[in-house]
């Protein structure tokens, strides 16, 4: 039966469409309805979950299945319409009309990649949302949008382009197309690379650095929840258990952190930390091999529940961050820490919001982070892993540190440098950090509000995971005490100077310049050597007429261009007829 | 500000023996030295401290001045100038 009509993504399609035709005084009721007609539309589709709701489509002599619930893609397809809900929300009065429109194109995208049954339908929704991101850094209004852009999608260009080399190797090899667990094996490790270019695994991780302090602050809000998410999600679907990600994991938290500590520019801190925070998620799939026995299934379970629950807070901490350190570029026109601060008193409904996502991305007892966050730290510890326990509660410190910490500290507070609001903040800003805010706390009160959606649910008979224990309370509080104390002692040590960072993207410099080397050296030579045998023999034909001798002289490259795409078409065509 | 720092470790001092007072669940695997009371503080101290020392220490390997705004296109963003969406 086919459910098709119940996709979400499609009440995003059709705000793309609205936002693209409407007038731009009805453009908010699009920008607000896509995300309400979306949520009902997963809330459909969960109660019919019972009823195997799996659609197919014949292409190609493959089953496609571009509808595929259960319960880790529906946690994932809840958040995604939530927070493009609360990003568009955030966005209602920005005026670019493309910027909207591919802000609606990436949640359509996001979602139909978390319900994708199949790699193919995977693959699609993969590209569009490389493309409608990309479109997001494009219109982004600042300075360096433009050239950041093109960075970005050179990378997912390439992310794809292993992403499909891995299929195709996969299914040739006798695979089924359908996208479940896989086995690593050199195709699958492409797969796995086009996945973890896009959950910014470094040294691929460059491309998000660099672009997400372009975009506009609603553009930011919107990019930061699903790309690298959606990734998250890829590698828990396909790659539960590989230990490979559990040191990658762990390195990731670890490199993101260092990177957040030194960095001056707002949201590039916020960037590199989403970084350290997809570390905790990768660390924690790589933790989920199932079905190796009791005692390993209680880790997994547990490990790949909070794999999905950290993502599910962390979209919605991260967003709040996000959008606190939007309104004050908004307001303010700065974006470095080194060029404010003293904004508490002119500024005290944002700071509060940010102090909000403050305490919830630094685990603090009441708020979501403290119940989803914990989750991956205790897997570690019931699989007797010290040295990842205590290496992600490094982790955790610097988290709080740079986040909690010296972000608010440095924005807010130290010296004033006397940085004055030059506008109010539109309400919709306002109403969506407070939604954000709201269910950060809520999730922290009544965790049971999260775990109900989590893949992995106890048995009878099975442990239930209580995060409110007397010790992980005391321990969340003292290991934040201890933080604060030793870095009051030394915050002047951590005082933000117009400095930028060297990072990966360097290297991503030098191999550009090797390859426009060798193009140069070799490829264009070996060109034009071509073009100068190939010319000769069309020359040497019998002229036919003035206008055909004008097309002789066309690029060689543009004739076979036009001859491939041709028989592409003719081929698809017929296959499907 | 100057008083935070005494209030932090008073702070911590007191929760720290709570650890003594509150039934804490201890595991078969864990070793005898994460029954003591304090170590997350500890922990969280040396933790910062560690990772502030790595930091500067990276940073003057990392970090460069910023580019000369006449030369590079990072200016700061005029509020007014972003209310010309594209």
């Amino acid at each position: 039966m086919s459910l098709l009509y119940l996709h979400p993504a499609l009440a995003f399609l059709g705000g793309l469409v609205l936002v693209l035709v409407l007038p731009r005084r009805l453009r908010p009721v699009a920008l607000v309805g896509a995300p309400a007609v979306a949520l009902l539309l997963v809330e459909a589709l969960a109660a019919r979950a019972g009823e195997g709701a799996a659609t197919q489509l014949l292409y190609l002599g493959q089953t496609l299945q571009p509808l595929r619930v259960d319960a880790l893609s529906l946690l994932f397809a809840r958040i995604f319409a939530l927070a493009g809900g609360i990003g568009m929300l955030y966005g209602l009065h920005e005026r670019s009309r493309v910027g909207h429109a591919a802000m609606m194109g990436t949640v359509a995208a996001a979602l139909a990649v978390v319900l994708a049954g199949d790699l193919m339908t995977l693959f699609v929704a993969w590209e569009l949302k490389a493309l409608a991101t990309t479109a997001i850094v494009a219109t982004g209004g600042m300075a360096a949008s433009a050239r950041f852009a093109q960075r970005y999608l050179l990378m997912h260009t390439l992310g794809g382009t292993l992403l499909l080399a891995g299929i195709v190797w996969w299914v040739v090899g006798g695979n089924p197309l359908a996208f479940v667990a896989m086995d690593l094996t050199p195709a699958s490790a492409l797969i796995l690379g086009g996945f973890a270019l896009s959950a910014a695994i470094p040294p691929l991780h460059a491309w998000m650095t660099n672009a997400y302090p372009e975009g506009s602050p609603a553009g930011t809000v919107v990019l930061s929840a699903f790309t690298t998410k959606a990734a998250v999600y890829a590698l828990s679907r396909g790659f539960p258990g590989v230990e490979l990600l559990v040191w990658v994991g762990v390195a990731m938290a670890l490199y993101g952190l260092i990177f957040a500590m030194l960095e001056n520019d707002m949201r590039r801190l916020l960037a590199y930390h989403i970084v350290s925070q997809v570390g905790f998620m990768v660390c924690a799939v790589g933790m989920g091999a199932l079905g190796e026995g009791p005692a390993q299934d209680k880790v997994a379970k547990l490990a790949l529940n909070g794999s999905a629950a950290h993502a599910y807070s962390h979209i919605l901490y991260k967003g709040l961050l996000l959008m606190a350190t939007g309104a004050v570029i908004y307001a303010t026109g700065f974006r470095k820490l080194s060029e404010l601060g003293g904004l508490w008193r002119r500024m005290p409904f944002t700071l509060a919001m940010l102090m909000i996502g403050a305490v919830s991305i630094s685990g603090t007892p009441l708020w979501n982070g403290f119940v989803s966050k914990s989750m991956v730290i205790t897997a570690a510890d019931y699989a007797q892993r010290p040295a990842v326990e205590w290496m992600l509660t490094l982790a955790s410190v610097g988290t709080f540190l740079h986040t909690g910490l010296k972000l608010p500290w440095f924005i807010f507070f130290a010296a004033d440098s006397g940085v004055q609001p030059q506008r109010k903040l539109p309400w919709n800003m306002g109403l969506a950090m407070v939604v954000s805010a709201t269910l950060c706390t809520l999730i922290g009160l009544w965790p049971q509000l999260l775990y109900d959606m989590l893949p992995h649910q106890s048995q009878a008979g099975e442990a239930v995971y209580k995060p409110y224990t007397v010790a992980h309370v005391l321990h969340s509080v003292q290991l934040m005490l201890g933080t604060a104390l030793v870095f009051f002692l030394l915050v002047r040590l951590l005082a933000g100077k117009p400095e930028v960072q060297r990072d990966a993207g360097e290297i991503y410099t030098l191999v550009g310049r090797g390859f426009v080397l060798v193009s140069r050296r070799v490829v264009q030579p070996a060109m034009a050597a071509t073009a100068q045998v190939v010319g000769a023999g069309v020359r040497a034909l019998p002229p036919i007429g003035r206008r055909i001798d004008g097309l002789r002289r066309a690029p060689i490259g543009l004739w076979v261009m036009a001859a491939v795409m041709v028989l592409a078409v003719l081929v698809l065509v017929l296959q499907g007829v | 500000m100057k008083r935070l720092i005494p209030i932090l470790a008073v702070l911590l001092v007191v929760v720290s023996l709570l650890e003594l007072v509150l039934p804490v669940k201890v595991y078969d695997h864990h070793p005898w030295w994460r029954g003591l009371p304090g170590l997350y503080g500890l922990f969280g101290a040396a933790g910062c401290g560690l990772l502030v020392l790595v930091a500067k220490s990276l940073g003057k390997l990392l970090l460069v001045p910023e580019p000369d705004p006449a030369l590079e296109d990072e200016r700061p963003i005029d509020p007014a100038q972003m209310e010309e969406g594209r």
